[in-house]
């Protein structure tokens, strides 16, 4: 392995975003934050969009009341971290108060029945409004680099995809012929999608889907504003100012996740920038080879770990199919999960420099 | 019902249920875990199915093992296996077309799928899908073929909501089919012979907390019987040494105090949980496996029980 002369911090220095992508329970979020912290430590001002933090992390970054606000956690030299949480909900609603052409339109689907359901339990709108709220903040100019933490590996995907979900959702015929009256000459159109709707009736009781069609004719004129903000992250994900790194822990499972993602990132055609792997097992030397079959236990457990540490760092290297530089982070005994394992990654973010695999 | 196939260790698991839910963070060893119940199940009854939730489960495949995988994954027909135990793939699309040809609407399942329609309505009322699945659960149990379901559930987050789904749904709808769907799957919940959880973890701050907390929600907010709590990932015994520390080589000294570190902060989160729980507590230890995923044997052999609660008669 090389060094590739650049530190992780260095490598996202010129983007706008950073996606932190992974399998769940390889401190992500922790990473994420750690990042944001390396990126102020070089004199930015940072914000980390945490999803859904653990609540020890969420205090230590100031966020266990403030939630959907960024709030300035600490200044770092001349840069500046800041968090914030996603608050689905909330971002929902003002997305509402924001695309509704009148204030009737706003009670009517904040009133509506099934809202509540959609906001809190539909999968995907975490997705939708992640990033709704982060095209949010990259506008907002109070900061320079934007670090986002997401939900683990499958989500994470329905994350990226998320514009284009909502994009083909809106466009979906029969969207749209519940959100617009037809013109009369499609009316055959709309007689048979009354008696499909009648058919889906009998299987759901007809007062759900009333309430469905409802929500829909609900939101008429609002799915434009929807549809373009979809359209406008689908194009900042995709561009030069986004950086997408790949967080992971050396173990079998969550290597395979990861690698299952990183493939499924490349057919998509999103560049990984990086690899992190979080939890590699420190360096302890190179202990004498062993002849004797009865060991002792302290040389035996010596030999496991510097076995583990060699193996670690190969599967972590597998996954640079690409050639991308990888970020070795030794397992920290204790709890990351506050600002002083905040601090402790981000030195290493800020200073060690990448290796390249394979090379 | 008949759980006479059952050995007392998989009965202090499960409480007795016959469905058992099984739950848990991504990454802790959730699907390991269900393996690992589904196999020690198998050793004493032939009648263990393990159901996988195929649309939520993890990118990565399960297992080492490609016997224990079906050849068609979205395909609702039980596959058997070398392990002495069914399969069942689960995806909410067939068990959807399968309701709606059980509902007399098999001739248009395909144009209500094909329009976009049904996935219109399922967004707006996004339960739908998870009732369907749990509704399948229900069925299975009910043909009466089985000792005991495991089901791999997705990760707890989504696990919740999936559990809270017909509670919700009997909100929205006051009638209908769906309705009489929500009622029965919340009795087949609330009914500790038939349903039970699982909740597994690793023994690390953050799980343990937040394991910790998902107990508290299931308790406060579903009537599911959360029968055991399963503790992944411990570091096994590897005994004594015979010298003073001091004998050995600086950099042996050191691996031995992480490792000696690492143990006594893993018994300490532990100690957190057997504190807080009253029921049966598990405990599967790592098994070297360099470069694999551990086989059945192994599996068996890494699993032990830290606190024994009998099930009921």
């Amino acid at each position: 392995m090389t060094a590739s002369g650049r530190t992780l911090a260095q490598l996202f220095s010129n983007k706008r975003i950073v996606i932190c992508l992974g399998p769940g329970g390889v401190g992500k979020t922790t990473s994420a934050a750690a990042i944001a912290y390396a990126e102020a430590s070089l004199s930015k001002r940072a914000c980390v969009v945490t999803i859904d933090p653990a609540r020890r992390l969420a205090s230590a970054l100031g966020l266990a009341d403030l939630g959907n606000q960024a709030t300035l956690v600490t200044k770092v030299g001349h840069g500046e971290l800041w968090a914030t949480m996603l608050d689905a909900h909330a971002t929902f609603d003002d997305m509402v108060r924001k695309y509704a052409t009148s204030t009737e339109q706003v009670d009517r689907i904040l009133g509506n029945r099934l809202y509540q359901n959609l906001t809190t339990s539909l999968s995907g709108t975490q997705e939708y409004m992640a990033m709704e709220r982060l095209y949010e903040l990259y506008e907002d100019d109070r900061f320079d680099i934007i670090v986002v933490d997401t939900p683990p590996s499958i989500s994470a995907l329905d994350f990226l995809d998320a514009p284009k979900r909502l994009g083909s959702f809106l466009d979906n015929r029969i969207f749209k012929l519940l959100i617009k009256p037809p013109p009369t000459y499609l009316k055959p159109l709309s007689v048979a999608t009354r008696a499909l709707l009648k058919t889906i009736s009998k299987v759901v009781g007809a007062e759900v889907v009333d309430d469905a069609i409802q929500f829909f004719e609900s939101f008429a004129g609002i799915e434009d504003g929807f549809r373009e903000r979809a359209n406008e992250v689908e194009r900042l994900l995709g561009s030069e100012e986004t950086g997408i790194v790949v967080i992971t822990s050396p173990r079998p499972q969550p290597m395979s996740e990861a690698s299952g993602l990183a493939s499924r990132l490349r057919t998509a055609n999103r560049q990984v920038n990086a690899i992190v792997v979080n939890r590699i097992t420190p360096d302890f030397g190179v202990p004498p080879a062993q002849t004797d079959s009865d060991v002792d236990p302290v040389i035996k457990n010596w030999l496991a770990l510097a076995a583990q540490r060699v193996a670690d760092l190969k599967i972590s290297s597998d996954l640079a199919t690409d050639g991308q530089p990888i970020l070795f982070i030794d397992e920290i005994l204790g709890e990351v999960s506050d600002m002083g394992g905040i601090e402790a990654i981000a030195k290493v973010v800020a200073t060690v420099e990448m290796d390249l695999a394979g090379a | 019902m008949l759980n006479t196939g059952l050995s007392d260790e998989v009965l202090a698991i499960t409480q007795g249920a016959s469905i058992c839910l099984v739950t848990g963070k991504g990454g802790v060893g959730k699907s390991t875990f269900s393996r690992l119940l589904a196999n020690l199940a198998a050793r004493t009854s032939k009648n263990v199915l393990l159901v996988r939730l195929s649309d939520f489960t993890d990118l990565a495949p399960i297992d080492a093992d490609a016997s224990d995988r079906p050849a068609v994954d979205t395909s609702p027909e039980i596959s058997s296996n070398r392990g002495g135990y069914r399969v069942m793939n689960l995806e909410p699309k067939t068990v959807l077309i399968e309701y709606l040809i059980d509902h007399g609407l098999g001739s248009v399942a395909s144009k209500l799928l094909s329009t976009g329609i049904i996935n219109v309505v399922a967004t707006a009322i996004p339960g739908i899908r998870d009732l369907l699945l749990l509704g399948k659960l229900k069925q299975l149990d009910a043909t009466g073929d089985f000792d005991l379901i495991v089901v791999d559930l997705p990760a707890s987050g989504h696990a919740l909501t999936f559990l809270t789904t017909p509670a919700g749904l009997l909100e929205i709808a006051r009638v209908g089919p769906l309705r009489t769907q929500a009622e029965d799957v919340m009795a087949m919940l609330e009914d500790h012979k038939r349903a039970s959880c699982v909740i597994v973890t690793i023994p690390e701050e953050t799980p343990v907390t937040e394991s910790l907390e998902l107990l508290d929600s299931i308790r406060t907010r579903t009537a599911l019987k959360v029968a055991s709590l399963a503790v992944n990932q411990i570091l096994p015994h590897i005994g004594a040494s015979s010298q003073p520390i001091e004998h050995f080589d600086p950099d042996a000294q050191k691996a031995w105090d992480f490792r000696q570190q690492k143990f006594s902060s893993q018994m300490q989160q532990l100690s957190r949980l057997v504190d807080k729980f009253d029921e049966t507590v598990v405990a599967t230890e790592i098994v070297d496996t360099p470069g694999g995923r551990p086989d059945t044997d192994q599996l068996i052999d890494s699993f032990s029980i830290i606190k024994h609660r009998s099930a009921n008669p």
